[in-house]
């Protein structure tokens, strides 16, 4: 396929992908992935184990080809020269057991950078918390956080303007995770820094990232923009002591409102759009008015403006029903 | 080129660490050396009647018998470890061209085998330097052990084909071991049952391997050394480009899984 590149290097996303696939045999493990990447984005790629996360991203590190497609990194139309400045971290952490978490890291700089600088080296293990005796344990000797934290600072050196990371957390402790989350939050809030870092778990990538694309069986079924958590939409089920006289408080109030009937043995109800976090001010509006929510629960919303559970189960489920296969939820 | 050796200097600094690789080169010099140990009893002692040549082509001989081997063990070592375990995901993560890499790999594996040659050279040296001038046979013994080096080459490149083919340590030292080892015990075997029964098993052996080792060693009956200089620099430049080839073009998947 013949690709038309709009884009210069400056101002250009950082990932495009155009109609990218990759089968193995007879199995297609993504088809024709039009995938775009803002620079300076931080993009959670979600979905289910097996539906291509990893061979896209195994695709844009260089390390397996696409069956069919094009794709630019960071602008540039050379992948190899577009790698020098990609830093990644893919299905899991590869270096050599025998030697050190700083021996590594050493061998790793001095063949990525032309120049090796221990101070460097011991700042990188610092940041992904592998100072001390940790740094001196033999890759192969490791626990599998540590092997993951190497591997984050792999992919961090030379201070690279794409990271690619494959389910970072994988492998941590609690306490790791939430490191690494911020880590990767911190990262991503530095200038002219891209990263991509797939997940399967939901909260970690609306927790951290400020963008999402969903790929399921291959497809990339939906992408957009994670609201920061102030603004984004809730539905709230309430029941007052007045429902009717609540429904029109709230109205002339600008609540956008809907009434939910009895149904399947629970009782009728209304349903409030509002704000994370904006049940209170519900709450005291009607409570200004004398009336008083006699029961208050969160609901799923309807639309699309709602969480990215909201929005992956929606995008999947689509993505089923389209296909003629049965539904994943 | 500059680019390859940069990578030479840490591919060596990957190797040396390796108690495997360690192990390998003091078995690969000890083996040589006690022939050599053994001839010097010989010569100080009691059975000199029995010797016939001077302590550098035994040191070519015991060389070239050995470094097939070895050749083949350090391409699984340079090349198809990095394949097997998944680090040559790591190497190759940052754009490095993978020609490079390739390059620097086998610029490692060629030095250390060369450096094998010249360290039993130096040893078979010193010993002559103790004993009567008279055993010694400088300019075949130098030509024998440059022949036995180039010799180990072509085995490195069959070895780095091999890793680059499977992306396997186990099948690369497997296979490896025993083309050599066929090679080196029936081929021999079938050229003197061929030469019996007026077979032209020769004509089809001097196209392996072991044929173009022979043959560069001017023990080819069918055509001068010189001829094989060519058939050699043919199957180094095939096997080299059939491992590039494979490189550039198979997934690096192995221990991502």
């Amino acid at each position: 396929m013949a690709l038309n590149w709009q884009q210069t290097t400056a101002g250009a996303p950082a990932v495009v992908t155009r109609e990218l696939t990759r089968r193995f045999g007879r199995f297609v493990a993504l088809e024709n992935v039009n995938l775009e990447v803002p620079a300076g984005a931080l993009l959670g790629l979600l979905g289910p184990n097996g539906s291509g996360k990893t061979t896209l991203l195994s695709i844009l590190a260089g390390f397996i080809a696409s069956t069919s497609g094009g794709l630019r990194l960071l602008g540039e139309t050379d992948h190899r020269r577009a790698l020098a400045r990609t830093g990644s971290l893919i299905s899991k952490p590869l270096f050599w057991p025998h030697l050190t978490c700083r021996d590594n890291l050493r061998c790793m700089q001095g063949i990525f950078s032309k120049e090796s600088s221990l101070d460097s080296v011991e700042l990188l293990l610092t940041q992904v918390g592998l100072e001390g005796n940790a740094a001196d344990r033999k890759f192969g000797h490791c626990s599998t956080g540590m092997k993951q934290r190497l591997g984050i600072a792999a992919a961090l050196m030379g201070n690279p303007h794409l990271v690619l990371l494959d389910e970072p957390t994988t492998g941590l402790d609690p306490e790791g995770m939430v490191e690494i989350r911020e880590l990767v939050r911190t990262l991503g809030q530095q200038e002219d820094r891209t990263i991509i870092m797939s997940s399967h778990l939901l909260n970690e990538v609306e927790q951290t990232c400020d963008s999402y694309a969903i790929i399921y069986r291959g497809n990339l079924v939906d992408q957009g923009t994670l609201d920061a958590p102030s603004n984004t939409y809730a539905a709230l089920q309430l029941n007052t002591t007045d429902n009717e006289s609540a429904a029109q408080v709230l109205e002339s109030l600008g609540w956008n409102i809907s009434r939910v009937p009895r149904k399947n043995g629970r009782p009728a109800c209304l349903e409030v759009e509002t704000a994370k976090g904006g049940e209170w001010k519900v709450a005291r509006d009607l409570a200004d008015r004398g009336i008083y929510p006699s029961a208050m629960q969160k609901a799923k919303t309807q639309d699309g403006s709602g969480s990215l559970e909201q929005k992956y189960l929606k995008a999947v489920g689509r993505a089923t029903t389209s296909s003629g296969q049965e539904a994943y939820v | 080129m500059f680019e390859a050796l940069r990578l030479t200097r840490w591919e060596w600094f990957r190797l040396w660490r390796r108690t495997p690789f360690l192990v390998l080169a003091a078995l690969s010099l000890t083996i040589p050396v006690l022939v050599l140990l053994v001839k010097v009893t010989q010569e100080v002692g009691w059975i000199s009647a029995f010797i016939g040549s001077g302590f550098i082509e035994l040191a070519a001989a015991s060389a070239s018998a050995v470094s097939p081997l070895l050749a083949v063990v350090l391409a699984s070592f340079t090349h198809a470890a990095d394949l097997q375990n998944g680090s040559m995901r790591t190497l190759t993560s940052r754009g490095a061209p993978r020609a490079c890499i390739l390059a620097a790999k086998t610029l490692l594996a060629s030095a250390l085998l060369l450096g094998f040659h010249v360290v039993l050279l130096a040893i078979a040296a010193a010993i002559s330097a103790f004993l009567p001038p008279h055993f010694q046979a400088w300019r075949e013994g130098l030509q024998a052990i440059g022949v036995s080096f180039l010799a180990s080459l072509l085995y490195l490149s069959l070895g780095i084909a091999l890793a680059h083919w499977r992306q396997s340590i186990t099948f690369t030292v497997g296979v490896g071991l025993a083309i050599v080892f066929a090679e080196n015990i029936l081929l021999p075997i079938a050229n003197t049952v061929g030469a019996f029964l007026e077979w032209p098993v020769r004509e089809v052996t001097a196209w392996t391997l072991w044929g173009v080792s022979q043959g560069l060693q001017g023990d080819s009956e069918l055509w001068s050394a010189a001829w094989y200089i060519p058939i050699f620099a043919a199957y180094i430049a095939a096997l080299i480009g059939l491992s590039l080839k494979a490189f550039q073009k198979f997934d690096l998947r192995a221990g991502a899984d």
